[in-house]
C-alpha cells in the first residue's frame, strides 16, 4: 500500500513503538511484565507519540516487525534491555477518542529520512495518567523485547 | 520551654552578641555567626567533599547511583538487609549507562527522597518494579496478575498514582495526584494490600 | 597530621584501597575543614586550613567510606551499622595501609564521632518536647507562645579522661527523613589532640578509650523514651 506523507494509516493496520528499559514494567526482581504509561507520555515539546507502521514492511507479521525493530536500531538508540511495543490503529484511536471527542486523534504517516515507515499519532491529549495506563495495558498490549530479535 | 513544632519554616534562633562578655566573647560570636549563616561546624566525613560536575552520561548516572544508595542508607534501619540487598539491584539495573535514555534526565534526588519515604510508610512485603520518567521522576511499579499500580515519585512528597484493579471480573481504574500523607487513604477502597503484602488474605 | 602527604603517595593508598575494600574511587576531590576550640583556654586548636586535594572511596553500597588527603585520613560507616568488631576492624586495616606507604612522625588529632538520629513521631499538635527525648537541649524564654521551629546547640567538655575532650552537637534534621516525624541529630565527637601515640597498640587502644567515652556521653544524653525508640 502506498501512501503520502499525513495520510492516515489504516484501521486495520499495526503500529510499534520503542520502549526504553525505564518504560518496561518489571517485577522486584526486573523481569519484565508489561509496559509502564510513561511509555506513551509526550516529552516536552512533542506533539505525537512517535512510532513505525508495521504493514510498511512486506511479509507476514513476524518478518515485518524483525524488520520494524532493525529499522529502528539504524535511527534510534536501541538498548539491548528495551522492547517493542505493537498496537492495532483502530484500538489505538477508539481508546484516544474515547474521552477526547472534542480533539480528533489520527494516526498519520510521517516518513523522515531515516525510516520511511515512521507515523505520528496526534494530538495526543496532554499526560492523562489514566489514559497512558489504558494504553499500555489494553492498546499496546504486544510486547516484543529487543533481545529476542536477531 | 523546649517544645518544638514540626514546620516546613525553618526560622533560625536569634543569638544576641551584643550580650557577650570576656575574653572568649569575640571567638564565640564569630562561631554563632558562622552557624547563623547555616555552616555546620565540621561536616561529616561522607559530605566533607565537592564532587566534580562531570559532562559524561556513565560519570552523571554513577553519580546518581551513589546518591541514591547514601539517601537509602539514612532510612536502612528501616528496611530489612534483604529489602535493601534487593533494592540496590534494582537501582543498578535502573541507573544504567548502556540502558539508559541519552535525554532522559538522571533521577533527582528529590524524587528518590519521596519514593524512600513512601516505601517506609506503606512497608510493603514486596518490593515494586522500578521505572522513570524523561523529567528524572522515579516510578514504583506493582502487579499482581491483571491488577496493576503505579505511582510515580514526585519532589516534596507529591505522588501521582494509577490503578486498575479487577473486582469480580470488572475493572476498575483509577488515578490522582495527591500528597504521600493521603496516598493510603486514596488506595484503600482498591485493597491496596493485594500489591503489598507476601499473603494478603492473612492480613 | 602534621607532615603533608604527597600526591603520589595518596595515589599509592587511594590505589590499594581501592583494590581491596572501595571500588568506587573519586579523585581530586577537595576536601574543607572548620575551626576547632580547646574548651581548657579558649584558643583554637586547628587553624582553618586551605583546601585539601585527596581522594574519596567508597564501597559499592556507599556504606563504608574512606577520605584521605595530604594530611587527613578519615573511615565512616552508613547505616546499617555492623557493629563496633567489624568497624574497628576497617580502621586497623586503612591505616595499616597508610603506615606502609607514609613515614608517620606526628598525629595532632584522632578521634570518632557518632552522629545519631532519632526519629520521633509527631503528636496531633505536630510538636514535640525535646525534654522528653534529650538531656541536652535549648531552653529559650517563653514570649509568643509558640514553639520554636529549628534550633543548633553545641557544647564543647571535657571528659574524665583528660586526653579526651567531648564536642557534642545537636539540631534538627531539616526536613524529616520520615513522614509525620520530627528528627533530632545527636552528633558525638570525642577528640584527643595531646600525646597522641604512633604505635598501633597504642593508638588502637586509644580509639577503644574514645569508644567507652562515647557510649558514656550517648547514654547521659538520652532518656528513657528515646531508648524505646531505639529499640
Amino acid at each position: 500500500m502506498t501512501l503520502k506523507k499525513n495520510d492516515v494509516i489504516p484501521n486495520d493496520n499495526h503500529v510499534m513503538r520503542y520502549v526504553p528499559w525505564n518504560r518496561l514494567r518489571k517485577d522486584e526482581n526486573d523481569n519484565v511484565i508489561g509496559i509502564l504509561g510513561e511509555a506513551f507520555a509526550l516529552r516536552d515539546g512533542e506533539e505525537g507519540i512517535s512510532s513505525t507502521w508495521l504493514e510498511y514492511f512486506p511479509g507476514n507479521q513476524v518478518s515485518q516487525i524483525t524488520q520494524a525493530v532493525h529499522k529502528n536500531r539504524k535511527c534510534l538508540k536501541v538498548t539491548p534491555k528495551s522492547g517493542f511495543a505493537i498496537g492495532k490503529v483502530e484500538d489505538i484511536l477508539s481508546e484516544c477518542n474515547k474521552n477526547y471527542k472534542s480533539k480528533k486523534i489520527r494516526v498519520v504517516y510521517m516518513p523522515n529520512n531515516c525510516n520511511k515507515a515512521h507515523i505520528e499519532i496526534k494530538p495526543m491529549p496532554c499526560n492523562d495518567a489514566l489514559l497512558l495506563e489504558l494504553l499500555a495495558l489494553d492498546v499496546w498490549s504486544q510486547l516484543i523485547l529487543n533481545r529476542d530479535i536477531p | 520551654m523546649s517544645t518544638i513544632a514540626a514546620t516546613q519554616n525553618i526560622s533560625f534562633p536569634g543569638f544576641d552578641n551584643r550580650s557577650s562578655t570576656g575574653s572568649g566573647s569575640e571567638e564565640i560570636s564569630n562561631l554563632f555567626n558562622k552557624a547563623r549563616k547555616g555552616l555546620r561546624l565540621v561536616r561529616p566525613a561522607h559530605q566533607q567533599y565537592q564532587p566534580q560536575v562531570s559532562e559524561t552520561l556513565e560519570d552523571r548516572l554513577d553519580h546518581t547511583k551513589a546518591l541514591c544508595k547514601r539517601k537509602t542508607a539514612e532510612v536502612a534501619m528501616y528496611l530489612s538487609e534483604d529489602f535493601r540487598k534487593g533494592f540496590f539491584l534494582q537501582i543498578d539495573n535502573l541507573i544504567d549507562a548502556e540502558n539508559w535514555e541519552e535525554d532522559d534526565k538522571p533521577i533527582t534526588e528529590a524524587s528518590f527522597t519521596t519514593l524512600l519515604r513512601m516505601l517506609i510508610l506503606i512497608n510493603p512485603d514486596l518490593r515494586p518494579g522500578l521505572g522513570s520518567t524523561s523529567q528524572g521522576n522515579i516510578i514504583a511499579a506493582w502487579t499482581k496478575d491483571k491488577d496493576q499500580l503505579t505511582i510515580e515519585c514526585l519532589p516534596e512528597d507529591k505522588v501521582r498514582w494509577v490503578l486498575s484493579r479487577q473486582f469480580s471480573g470488572i475493572r476498575e481504574s483509577a488515578a490522582g495526584e495527591i500528597l504521600l500523607t493521603r496516598l493510603l487513604a486514596a488506595l484503600t477502597p482498591y485493597s491496596p494490600g493485594n500489591w503489598f503484602d507476601n499473603d494478603p488474605q492473612e492480613k | 597530621m602534621n607532615n603533608i602527604v604527597d600526591q603520589d603517595a595518596l595515589k599509592k593508598i587511594a590505589g590499594k584501597l581501592n583494590k581491596n575494600y572501595y571500588p568506587d574511587k573519586k579523585e581530586n576531590i577537595e576536601i574543607n575543614f572548620s575551626l576547632a576550640f580547646n574548651p581548657k583556654d579558649g584558643k583554637q586548636e586547628s587553624s582553618v586550613q586551605p583546601k585539601q586535594t585527596g581522594y574519596r572511596l567508597a564501597s559499592v553500597d556507599q556504606t563504608e567510606i574512606a577520605i584521605i588527603a595530604p594530611q587527613v585520613l578519615t573511615i565512616a560507616r552508613l547505616a546499617p551499622y555492623p557493629g563496633w568488631d567489624k568497624f574497628y576492624e576497617r580502621m586497623a586495616f586503612v591505616w595499616k595501609i597508610w603506615k606502609r606507604i607514609v613515614k608517620v612522625q606526628d598525629i595532632n588529632r584522632i578521634g570518632i564521632r557518632y552522629i545519631n538520629r532519632i526519629d520521633i513521631p509527631v503528636n496531633e499538635f505536630k510538636n514535640i518536647n525535646i525534654m522528653d527525648y534529650l538531656n541536652f537541649y535549648p531552653n529559650a524564654p517563653v514570649f509568643s507562645g509558640f514553639p520554636m521551629t529549628d534550633y543548633l546547640i553545641q557544647v564543647t567538655i571535657p571528659t574524665p579522661n583528660p586526653l579526651w575532650i567531648a564536642n557534642i552537637t545537636s539540631f534538627i534534621h531539616q526536613p524529616p527523613v520520615l513522614v509525620d516525624t520530627i528528627s533530632l541529630v545527636l552528633d558525638i565527637d570525642i577528640y584527643n589532640t595531646e600525646k597522641v601515640p604512633l604505635d598501633d597498640k597504642g593508638l588502637m587502644s586509644r580509639l577503644e578509650e574514645a569508644r567507652e567515652l562515647k557510649n558514656l556521653v550517648f547514654k547521659q544524653c538520652i532518656t528513657s523514651k528515646t531508648e524505646e525508640l531505639f529499640n
